[in-house]
């Protein structure tokens, strides 16, 4: 075979849909090099095994599915990231590309497509169903109308920032942290307060354990 | 005969007996209301995630075997397809009751992803557009997104199915310390005191809803005017 050969790990919780999902992967000669069943388990593998490419449900377990896909591509060696799914919604298919999936796949998609998906998003191109792309073209020509994310709107800095509020950490310790003055650390909070529209710090902590943003 | 006094601190106690009773009604309302939207979430999840999943696996396996089938099995084949064509039929069954109990987007994403995908649904459907405009809001507990997407759900039921409106504007924004959802619609209207008399499902049900968590619902409308549903609801409700 001349085909490069494509190293996968699959997260899903529901393990008749994986087993069916790698059985189909390495019929087509496909690696499949692990499985693993929540979000944690997911991001421990990965950061293990190195896999070229991920296949994840939005719907897992323990930690949001959408901070699955944000921390996968933060890994120092990122893999690609395929969303397969049973959401059809455009407000899952944009949040996700938001967090960094370069494909995106409902779970009903014929075989062949999500061969198709997973060798693309390994190519490096995105890989988007026929539901998706509507989505992400609609969004294209309605910018305005925002899908809301507003974890997804701060900068690298704010979500720094944001990670350490929610550690119960003061501004002073926080200025102290990243080494910014305590006049930049007030800034830097008062804006990630207001970009996620909360009020203080305890409201801070409830928005991150409800986004599953901390553990 | 009491004095006055005494008179003013017995009016006083029973007072205040009776509103210890109004907080104690209207948590136990809302202990009700919890238990059954949880069990409509819950049902709605293992609809979504549990029968939906299993009809994926199905049809993965399906293909399989299709895949494996001779060119020239025909009656498999067609005998395939055609089973292959019910499990699409049921998976989109199954994700519309689920959305019907309980819109997965709601507790996925939250009250403002879960508005916008209302209000797109329901752009067109029946003749209506629907507009919705979102203000900043704060951080809500699940119990308030909840009581404003049923609100705004049901008036946007209401306002499309009985009053053939041929636009929908819906509004949420927060001001202070309340939260103030706004419908509006062109339909035909209706008497606003007959409707808020009826309890249970429709605009009684929702206020009386609305009132478990200290809120309040008016109704501004005449026939053939159109109607006006302004649902205004405080931040801190225990």
């Amino acid at each position: 075979m001349s085909e490069p050969s494509v190293r996968v790990l699959i997260a899903d919780d529901h393990t008749m849909v994986r087993e069916s999902l790698a059985g189909l992967l390495r019929g087509a000669g496909i690696d499949v090099v692990a499985q693993a069943a929540d979000g944690v388990q997911t991001l421990q593998r990965a950061q293990e095994l190195q896999p070229d490419v991920v296949v994840t449900d939005l719907s897992m377990p323990g930690l949001n599915g959408l901070e699955v896909v944000r921390r996968l591509r933060e890994l120092a060696r990122a893999p690609r990231v395929l969303v397969l799914t049973m959401h059809q919604e455009d407000e899952y298919i944009l949040q996700a590309v938001r967090a960094g999936a370069s494909g995106y796949v409902v779970k009903d998609s014929p075989a062949a497509e999500l061969l198709a998906a997973v060798r693309e998003v390994h190519a490096g191109r995105g890989y988007f169903g026929p539901q998706a792309a509507r989505a992400l073209a609609e969004q294209l020509r309605h910018p305005g109308r925002d899908l809301g994310d507003p974890y997804g709107r701060l900068t690298a800095r704010e979500r720094e920032v944001f990670h350490l509020i929610a550690d119960a950490l003061t501004t002073k310790e926080i200025a102290r942290r990243l080494a910014i003055s305590v006049k930049t650390a007030e800034n830097h909070r008062a804006r990630v307060l207001d970009k996620l529209g909360v009020r203080n710090s305890a409201e801070l902590v409830r928005y991150a354990s409800r986004k599953g943003l901390v553990d | 005969m009491s004095d006055p006094s005494e008179l003013r601190t017995l009016y006083q106690e029973l007072l205040q007996q009776l509103q210890r009773n109004e907080r104690e009604f209207r948590r136990l309302g809302r202990a009700v209301w919890r238990v059954q939207e949880d069990e409509r979430r819950r049902i709605a999840r293992d609809l979504h995630d549990g029968v939906g999943q299993n009809l994926t696996a199905l049809k993965l396996r399906l293909h399989d075997i299709q895949s494996a089938l001779e060119p020239q099995q025909t009656v498999l084949r067609e005998g395939l397809a055609q089973a292959l064509a019910l499990c699409a039929d049921t998976l989109e069954d199954t994700r519309e009751l689920s959305r019907l109990l309980r819109p997965p987007i709601l507790d996925d994403l939250g009250l403002e992803a879960a508005l916008r995908w209302l209000a797109r649904s329901h752009d067109g459907r029946d003749g209506a557009r629907v507009e919705l405009e979102l203000g900043a809001l704060p951080e809500l507990d699940g119990e308030l997104q909840t009581v404003l997407f049923r609100t705004a759900q049901e008036a946007l039921a209401n306002a499309a199915r009985h009053a053939q409106a041929r636009r929908v504007r819906i509004g949420l924004h927060c001001r202070g310390d309340e939260l103030h959802l706004d419908v509006r619609d062109d339909g035909r209207g209706c008497d606003p005191v007959a409707a808020l008399a009826s309890g249970g499902n429709g605009l009684g049900g929702m206020r009386e809803r609305l009132r478990l968590y200290g809120g309040r619902l008016e109704i501004a409308s005449a026939p053939g005017a159109g109607l006006r549903l302004s649902a205004r609801l405080p931040l801190d409700y225990a």
